[in-house]
């Protein structure tokens, strides 16, 4: 005889189970290992000795004296460029999806479709081979400058390649897609008589823009740029073949602890570190955003 | 004695016309050729089913439709170039619009908040506003937190804050049960009155129409049928739509056939001949007689028995096909012996008379000839 009870506990673990299962194994399982790792001995020939070994992170927070490890600043530097880099990515990625997602959220149905289909089509190709189109467009004797030259606008063929605006230029190329979805989610789900309330009740475009369309559509805001800040944080792809030897960002630098250096426990104490300040980064940023949607409805 | 001026017109379209392109690609015809004008402090009702034009009508004066062709002056000023926030007028919407992330108070103060109107003196006019419409209290709700009467009332007071001389209401109670429908019907009505400013307010509803207008504007097809008070449209339809549309009549189409000093007789084509009082229409024209349920009377009840006297009472016959009771009284359904259904209510007092009645028997009913109303067919 199985209780009501008894029967829910037994549909909660076939519906969460695989899941929890997969995630487990697959997610969880890795994350520990990274972390444990971090906090061991490189070994001589790559791989790691079991002793534990904080000098992984001393060698990047500036405890370490120079006798076994020695503290560099330069990788605080390829912290901090990164961030930089991806916020440059969220926001110029917003600025050109916001516009574009009201546009086909207001448009009419058969068109929404098309221009779905558009917005997804470059998933159709490989993330590799898009890039080495970018080559071909940026190099010295790529499409643009050919473009530019010949409609007289420059003199000289501009140096976009290798340099930290073709990484920029990638960057926004790959997770624009990514930032177009949520929002065009969260303005397509806006109520437009509400928009037509602010009118009749006086408020101009942009402030009906400012306190309706903008705290209302947050949700998809919000998700857009957390989607796109963390991948691009991480990115390495982009830097490595846009950005030449050039451009390091904190992607190429774990990949070259794992791959190159062969030093993992480094690599991995990179890698929480990272993951670390991300936390640390979205929680700050989701607070203050419902925050601020708070005073928005409290401002007195 | 204060001198009020005469009637004057707030509101004036002029010739009106908005087509939409259909999805199947094709036109339809939203407002077609209208001409209407909204007098001050006018309770003024745009009656007519759905697709009828009513609200489009509607949302060409609060700015949010353009026309295709005409114009529409609002206070003297014409305001085809004018958007919908510079426009003299507030709206309350069919689903009321709400702000879902403001608070009441933020909702009903918005028009105030966007002005930047000084703290202490928007403090003043939310609160009067609540006060109005009778929400004082909670002004710090959500409006998902509210039941729908209130969001209903803070969508009105957020409306009328800005003091507008004309308010446009888009079907406000149509998202109400029944009986606060009709309790907002009375608040409705009189709040017009106390603010005394014009109301433009639109429903399908017919029985809300002939309860709160002053006029009613029966619309159907983007065109307006009629125009005219409670008493009027219902009384005098000027053509058949607005007789079917306004209460439960019985149309018969026929044709004039003699015309004496007693009255007029018509000719149905079903046969019957009915006499009317008034009618203007010339001998042999065509007409439609409508003769509404509540005015046919069954024959030899005590009460009707009395009205045959003072009038020489005429009757219509059939064969009673169905009876009804829908509360306030019984409909009865009979079929005319030349062809076609007419419909009568009894009402709930001569239950006695109607429980003695079998579906299929023969049955009398009288009408005096003051009652049915002659439409004259184009």
């Amino acid at each position: 005889m199985s209780t009501p009870k008894s029967r829910a506990r037994k549909q909660l673990t076939i519906l969460l189970g695989p899941v929890t299962l997969f995630l487990g194994i697959f997610f969880a399982g890795p994350l520990g290992i990274m972390l444990v790792f971090s906090l061991l001995e490189p070994g001589l020939y790559g791989g790691v000795e079991w002793n534990f070994y904080h000098w992984n992170y001393g060698r990047l927070l500036g405890w370490a004296d120079g006798l076994i490890e020695e503290f560099d600043p330069i990788y605080l530097q390829v912290f901090g460029r990164s961030f930089r880099l991806a916020l440059i990515t969220v926001a110029l990625s917003l600025i050109i999806c916001y516009p574009a997602a009201y546009w086909v959220s207001r448009s009419p149905d058969k068109w929404k479709g098309f221009c779905i289909f558009l917005i997804t089509l470059p998933f159709f190709a490989s993330l590799i081979v898009r890039l080495y189109a970018w080559l071909l467009i940026l190099r010295p004797t790529g499409f643009l400058n050919h473009v530019l030259t010949s409609l007289g606008l420059v003199a000289e063929p501009l140096d976009l390649l290798f340099s930290r605006t073709a990484v920029l230029i990638g960057m926004v190329y790959i997770f624009v897609p990514f930032m177009f979805l949520p929002i065009y989610a969260s303005i397509e789900k806006l109520d437009m008589s509400l928009v037509e309330a602010s009118k009749d009740l006086g408020a101009s475009t942009f402030q009906t823009f400012r306190r309706i369309i903008v705290p209302l559509t947050l949700p998809g805001i919000v998700g857009g740029s957390i989607i796109v800040f963390i991948p691009s944080l991480g990115n390495f792809i982009v830097p490595d073949l846009l950005g030449g030897a050039k451009v390091v960002m904190i992607g190429n630098l774990i990949e070259q602890q794992f791959l190159y250096a062969r030093n993992w426990p480094f690599g991995a104490a990179l890698s929480m570190l990272l993951m670390a300040a991300v936390l640390v980064f979205l929680l700050v940023y989701i607070t203050s955003v419902s925050r601020q949607q708070a005073s928005e409805t409290i401002r007195a | 004695m204060v001198a009020r001026s005469a009637i004057t017109d707030f509101v004036e379209v002029r010739s009106a016309s908005k087509a939409f392109d259909t999805p199947e690609g094709g036109t339809v015809q939203a407002l077609d050729q209208v001409s209407l004008s909204v007098r001050d402090n006018e309770f003024l009702t745009l009656l007519g089913p759905s697709g009828c034009g009513k609200t489009t009508l509607l949302r060409t004066i609060s700015g949010f439709e353009q026309l295709d062709e005409g114009e529409i002056l609002i206070d003297g000023q014409f305001v085809s170039n004018v958007p919908p926030n510079h426009r003299p007028v507030n709206t309350v919407f069919q689903n009321y619009a709400l702000f879902p992330h403001m608070s009441v108070d933020h909702n009903v103060g918005y028009s105030l908040d966007v002005a930047a109107v000084e703290k202490k003196e928007r403090d003043r006019r939310v609160a009067k506003a609540l006060e109005v419409v009778g929400l004082s209290g909670l002004s710090q709700r959500r409006p998902r937190q509210l039941s729908g009467g209130q969001q209903q009332r803070v969508a009105l007071a957020r409306a009328i804050i800005n003091q507008p001389k004309l308010l446009l209401l888009d079907e406000p109670l149509s998202a109400l049960d029944r009986n606060l429908r009709q309790s907002m019907r009375l608040e409705l009505k009189n709040l017009q009155h106390e603010l005394g400013i014009s109301f433009i307010f639109v429903t399908h509803d017919q029985e809300e129409a002939l309860t709160m207008s002053n006029r009613i504007v029966v619309m159907d097809e983007g065109r307006i049928q009629q125009v005219g008070t409670p008493t009027e449209v219902y009384d005098h339809p000027d053509n058949s739509f607005v007789a079917h549309f306004l209460g439960e009549s019985n149309l018969l189409p026929g044709q004039v056939h003699s015309q004496d000093h007693s009255g007029t007789r018509i000719k149905t084509d079903s046969g019957l001949i009915i006499t009317v009082r008034h009618c203007d229409a010339r001998v042999g024209s065509r007409v439609t007689v409508m003769i509404r349920p509540e005015h046919l009377q069954l024959a030899a009840t005590p009460s009707s028995t009395a009205s045959i006297k003072d009038q020489p009472a005429l009757q219509i016959s059939g064969t009673l096909q169905q009876t009804m009771f829908v509360g306030s009284d019984f409909q009865l359904i009979f079929e005319l012996s030349g062809g076609g259904v007419m419909r009568a209510s009894v009402r709930d007092t001569e239950r006695a008379s109607i429980s003695a009645l079998v579906d299929g028997q023969d049955i009398k009913f009288t009408y005096s000839p003051l009652m049915p109303h002659v439409i004259s067919e184009p």
